[in-house]
């Protein structure tokens, strides 16, 4: 496992959880994946088994809190949230991605000319 | 960082909510698993197809918990409390082996920390005075002589007005035995007079009264006031706050007490606990007036200061060099170069320091060996034991446990026992600390020491170091050893076949355990002997000895008062019935066989050189019994009599060295000499008193007849007396006559010529005693050594045995077998040891007494004592080897 590369994917993929629970509101495991999964328009197989890590990670750092619920079906369910903190952490976060991709989108470009 | 903390945090709440959080996560994925399964059955797949393919899409349920479990805990402390809990387990399950190893253990470490808390009070405890990294004791040295040269008082007044590197500068002088009558009782003790600032330069309030006035030190005789020890409060005043303000005299001179030291406060230097400090200016009024009478010339034994904030020993000390530059006269005009030293006060005073350096050098290497053969032996018994659970190891490396994992698992059961030992180890050296410390209460010179010995952190965690170090040591080859292993082959046969395990390592063990027991044990037996050489004496003899000395100088006796005390008392003591004789002479500074008593002296030969004091000599005033009651022999003409009094033309004797140097090709006795300008014939040679250390060549010494020589007659004399019975039980006798004779006069130091012999001769009995133990523990070590790995290798080769049997092997070639491979390691490792005892020996000659390093009989005895104790422990394996049974042992897969 090599460590930049997976720091890099975990980034990305809290990233994602973030701005997920973000834009939906509270949601269990099952429905950030779908989530995710729908957005990227199917692009993203998620194994969905690796969202928890990211969950687990995000609840240790105080970003996101998750309290025991009934889904639709009146599944019991562990809802994810966003926390105050983890608002700002995704403001932050976001625009660090945005300028991260514009050097990189800028960077290929250069390449793509030359 | 605080992203890292809240992780860390939520990390250590996860390990201990662990049950809960699990089960928690087993729903949580349980539940996304069925909503997995309901999407993909709205899709139109078969419930079985759906639930399959949910289950790729979401991953393992046992990995995803195993993932979950590794990020809310901390993995490694985790398994370190189930190492932990397994190893707890592993030792209750072998009581015997637990047992031994702990014992082991406990008795190497026990042994090294007794040592180490004799190191500690003798160099490492703070002063007990408020920051005490701040004081320093600042000497006028003579490099090649002493520390304690002196100052006078105005060297004192100059480094304490200019010297910059000190907030305070405290004079003292240290007086070994002050008389001293309180509430009627009176007593021998230490004191010191110090300058009045003494107290508040240490941070040191009285616990009761008040400390010295600024003005008290200022003129010679008005300001009697003391400040007694809480010691001494406690055992002449039973506590009593009225022991304030009453009266006590030191030396005859009425002193009133002004304060009580706090508990726990001795003074400035360590082992030499002062009982009562009275201001500077009082020691001309005590009896301690320089020579010309005047206070000008007080010296004190050294300077105490405290330094400013931040300011290092050595930049003050090169301050005072810079002050005072001695020239080649010192204040006395005598040619003696004296340089200043400002050390850390912690630890005993440095004129000893170098004498307990060689001595604690030692008993660390004994005790370091005895640990390292306890060691040795710990890794023997784990590597067995190891080898022994090799199908327990094999299994679990099977079921996929890694390498690192099953070292790290044997590794956590080494170290769990040598933490265990280490607290035992705490207690072992707590019970031997008081039988160490007797060797320390008294020096050479009779003087008592105290040494504050009681446990601290510095002694505790050198044993947590001690049994880390021991635990890696004994623990990290073995568990290395054991999980490299060939599964298949342990699976198969069991392990049962020791043959591909590799000898070298227990077998290197084994040997080195034998050969450092060898050097052990050949260096107590080389000790021993030295002891009882010791004891006997050389050109004397201390048995049935009582000495005791006369102090008429304390209480300002005149010359015809001593003379008269001697003469009553000598007879008073020669008419009791258990005394054979009894002899007397000088007693000023040190005992009988220190080569500091007596006094110094300039002797010359006309025509010839000089010996002086310089060179060692020393003289001593003797009566005319002294060399027939000490038993000294007398080599050429004739010892003192009645008739060397003061009107006979003056006699001396000198001791073999002395005659050597003085006329190395002809006869001293007849020859004439002058002794500080008087002239003297010499009438006989006597024998040399052997010096403390081999090292030492025995020191030119010369004896005059008392009524003779007026050096000392208004000093304190010794009585050294020949008894019939035990000379400590004659002893209380003896002084009840002499009281009967003089009720005032001060008796001290009585003791046996033995004690003081001892005394004198510390390193070599204190030497023998450790040596002597750990030799022993290390011949039982080497034992149990020799017996686990024979045994072990037995138990191993079981079925080799059997087939041997099956095949015709005679029970009598097995034992040979078994014996003659404990006697190969026995006889490697003796020989190795004895090449060991060899070096050991030389690098302690110091000590070595009344035989020769290479002691052919010592080396003999030893060697074929270890070789039996081999083979001792041979013989349970070998009989077990014996009564293998061939159809058992094959069966036995």
């Amino acid at each position: 496992m090599t460590e930049s590369k997976s720091e890099v994917l975990q980034g990305t993929l809290d990233l994602m959880v973030l701005k997920t629970l973000a834009a939906m509101g509270p949601l269990h495991g099952y429905g950030i994946a779908r989530r995710i999964e729908q957005i990227s328009e199917e692009a993203l197989q998620l194994n969905q088994g690796t969202i928890y890590a990211s969950l687990v990670r995000l609840q240790q750092k105080g970003w996101i809190k998750g309290e025991w619920g009934a889904s639709d079906n009146n599944r019991k369910a562990k809802f994810y949230s966003l926390t105050r903190a983890g608002r700002k952490q995704l403001s932050a976060e976001s625009e660090n991605w945005k300028r991260i991709a514009g050097v990189i989108g800028r960077v290929l470009r250069l390449a793509d000319r030359s | 960082m605080p992203g890292f903390l809240k992780t860390l945090m939520a990390r250590i709440r996860g390990m201990f909510l662990r049950r809960g959080e699990d089960a928690e996560f087993s729903v949580e994925i349980r539940e996304h698993l069925d909503m997995l399964t309901d999407e993909n059955l709205r899709r139109g797949m078969p419930p079985d197809e759906a639930r399959r393919e949910a289950k790729i899409r979401l991953g393992g349920p046992a990995q995803l918990r195993e993932t979950h479990r590794e990020l809310t805990g901390i993995p490694f402390l985790e398994t370190l409390f189930l190492d932990i809990r397994y190893a707890l387990r592993m030792l209750r399950k072998s009581p015997g082996f637990t047992a031994v190893a702990v014992l082991t253990l406990a008795l190497g470490i026990g042994a090294n920390l007794a040592i180490f808390t004799l190191i500690d009070a003798l160099y490492l405890k703070p002063l007990p005075v408020a920051h005490p990294e701040r004081v320093v004791h600042i000497y006028a040295a003579v490099p090649s002589r002493s520390y304690n040269e002196g100052f006078s008082d105005p060297e004192f007044k100059l480094l304490r007005d200019h010297a910059s590197s000190f907030e305070a500068l405290a004079a003292e002088t240290e007086v070994a035995q002050l008389h001293v009558v309180a509430e009627g009782d009176s007593s021998e003790v230490r004191g010191a007079f110090v300058s009045a600032n003494y107290f508040n330069l240490l941070g040191v309030a009285p616990s009761i009264g008040r400390p010295f006035l600024a003005s008290e030190d200022a003129a010679p005789g008005r300001d009697a006031v003391a400040i007694i020890s809480n010691q001494f409060w406690k055992m002449h005043f039973a506590s009593s706050p009225a022991a304030v303000g009453s009266e006590i005299h030191v030396n005859r001179v009425p002193f009133k007490i002004i304060g009580v030291a706090p508990a726990g406060f001795y003074g400035d230097i360590a082992g030499m606990p002062a009982q009562i400090w009275i201001p500077r200016s009082m020691l001309g009024s005590c009896g301690y007036a320089c020579s010309d009478g005047t206070y000008q010339c007080t010296v004190y034994d050294g300077l105490v200061g405290r330094l400013a904030p931040n300011r290092r020993p050595s930049v003050a000390q090169a301050e005072l060099r810079s002050l005072i530059v001695w020239s080649a006269t010192d204040w006395l005009k005598r040619p003696i170069q004296r340089q200043l030293v400002a050390m850390s006060a912690n630890g005993i005073d440095p004129d000893h320091r170098a004498d307990c350096d060689a001595q604690m050098q030692l008993l660390l290497a004994i005790t370091a060996s005895l640990l390292l053969i306890a060691c040795a032996n710990l890794a023997g018994l784990v590597l067995s034991r190891g080898v022994a659970r090799r199908k327990e190891i094999a299994v679990r490396l099977s079921l996929g446990a890694s390498r690192p994992r099953i070292i790290r698992q044997l590794f956590t059961e080494s170290i769990l026992l040598a933490a265990i030992a280490g607290i035992l180890g705490v207690w072992f050296s707590l019970s031997a600390r008081d039988a160490l410390s007797g060797y320390y209460a008294t020096d050479s010179e009779g003087f008592h020491h105290l040494y504050d010995l009681t446990l601290d952190w510095r002694i505790l965690a050198y044993s947590a170091a001690l049994a880390l170090v021991a635990g890696v040591f004994f623990g990290l080859l073995p568990a290395i050893r054991t999980s490299r292993q060939d599964l298949t082959i342990q699976l198969k046969d069991g392990g049962s076949s020791g043959q591909h395990a590799g000898r070298w390592l227990p077998n290197g063990l084994v040997i080195v355990q034998i050969a450092l027991s060898m050097t052990l044990v050949v260096s107590a037996a080389l000790l021993v002997r030295s002891g009882l050489a010791v004891e006997r004496g050389t050109n004397f003899d201390p048995s049935h000895m009582a000495l005791l000395r006369l102090r008429p100088e304390l209480i300002r006796y005149t010359p015809q008062q001593v003379e008269s005390l001697i003469r009553r008392a000598m007879q008073a003591v020669q008419m009791m019935p258990g005394v054979e004789s009894a002899a007397f002479m000088e007693g000023g500074e040190g005992l009988v066989w220190n080569s500091q008593n007596g006094h110094g002296a300039t002797v010359s030969v006309a025509g010839e050189g000089q010996v002086t004091s310089d060179s060692g000599l020393r003289v001593q005033d003797v009566n005319s019994t002294f060399f027939a009651t000490v038993r000294m022999p007398i080599l050429q003409g004739r010892a003192f009599s009645e008739q060397d009094n003061a009107t006979a033309p003056r006699a001396a004797i000198l001791n073999q060295a002395l005659a050597q140097g003085l006329w190395p090709h002809e006869s001293a006795v007849g020859q004439a000499l002058l002794i500080n300008g008087k002239p003297y014939q010499v009438v006989g040679v006597a024998a040399n008193i052997q010096p403390p250390s081999t090292l030492q060549a025995a020191a030119p010494h010369l004896y005059l007849s008392y009524w003779q020589s007026n050096a000392t007659q208004n000093g304190d004399i010794r009585m050294a007396i020949r008894v019939r019975g035990d000379p400590s039980r004659e002893l209380p006798q003896i002084r009840k006559v002499i009281q009967s004779v003089d009720p005032l006069v001060p008796i001290g130091e009585d003791m046996s010529m033995s004690e003081q012999v001892g005394l004198v001769y510390t390193p070599v009995l204190l030497g023998r005693a450790v040596m002597a133990f750990c030799g022993f523990i290390a011949l039982i070590l080497s034992a149990i050594g020799v017996y686990s790995v024979l045994a072990f290798a037995v138990r191993m080769r079981t079925r080799e045995i059997g087939i041997r049997m099956a095949l015709g092997a005679e029970p009598g070639n097995v034992l040979g077998m078994v014996v003659w491979r404990g006697a190969k390691l026995a006889v490697t490792g003796t020989a190795i040891g004895a090449v060991g005892a060899l070096g050991a020996a030389y690098l302690t000659r110091s000590l070595i007494f009344g035989v020769t390093l290479d002691d052919p009989s010592t080396f003999a005895i030893v060697a074929i004592l270890l070789v039996l104790v081999a083979l001792a422990a041979c013989w349970i394996p070998a009989r077990k080897a014996m009564k293998v049974d061939p159809m058992v042992a094959l069966r036995h897969e």
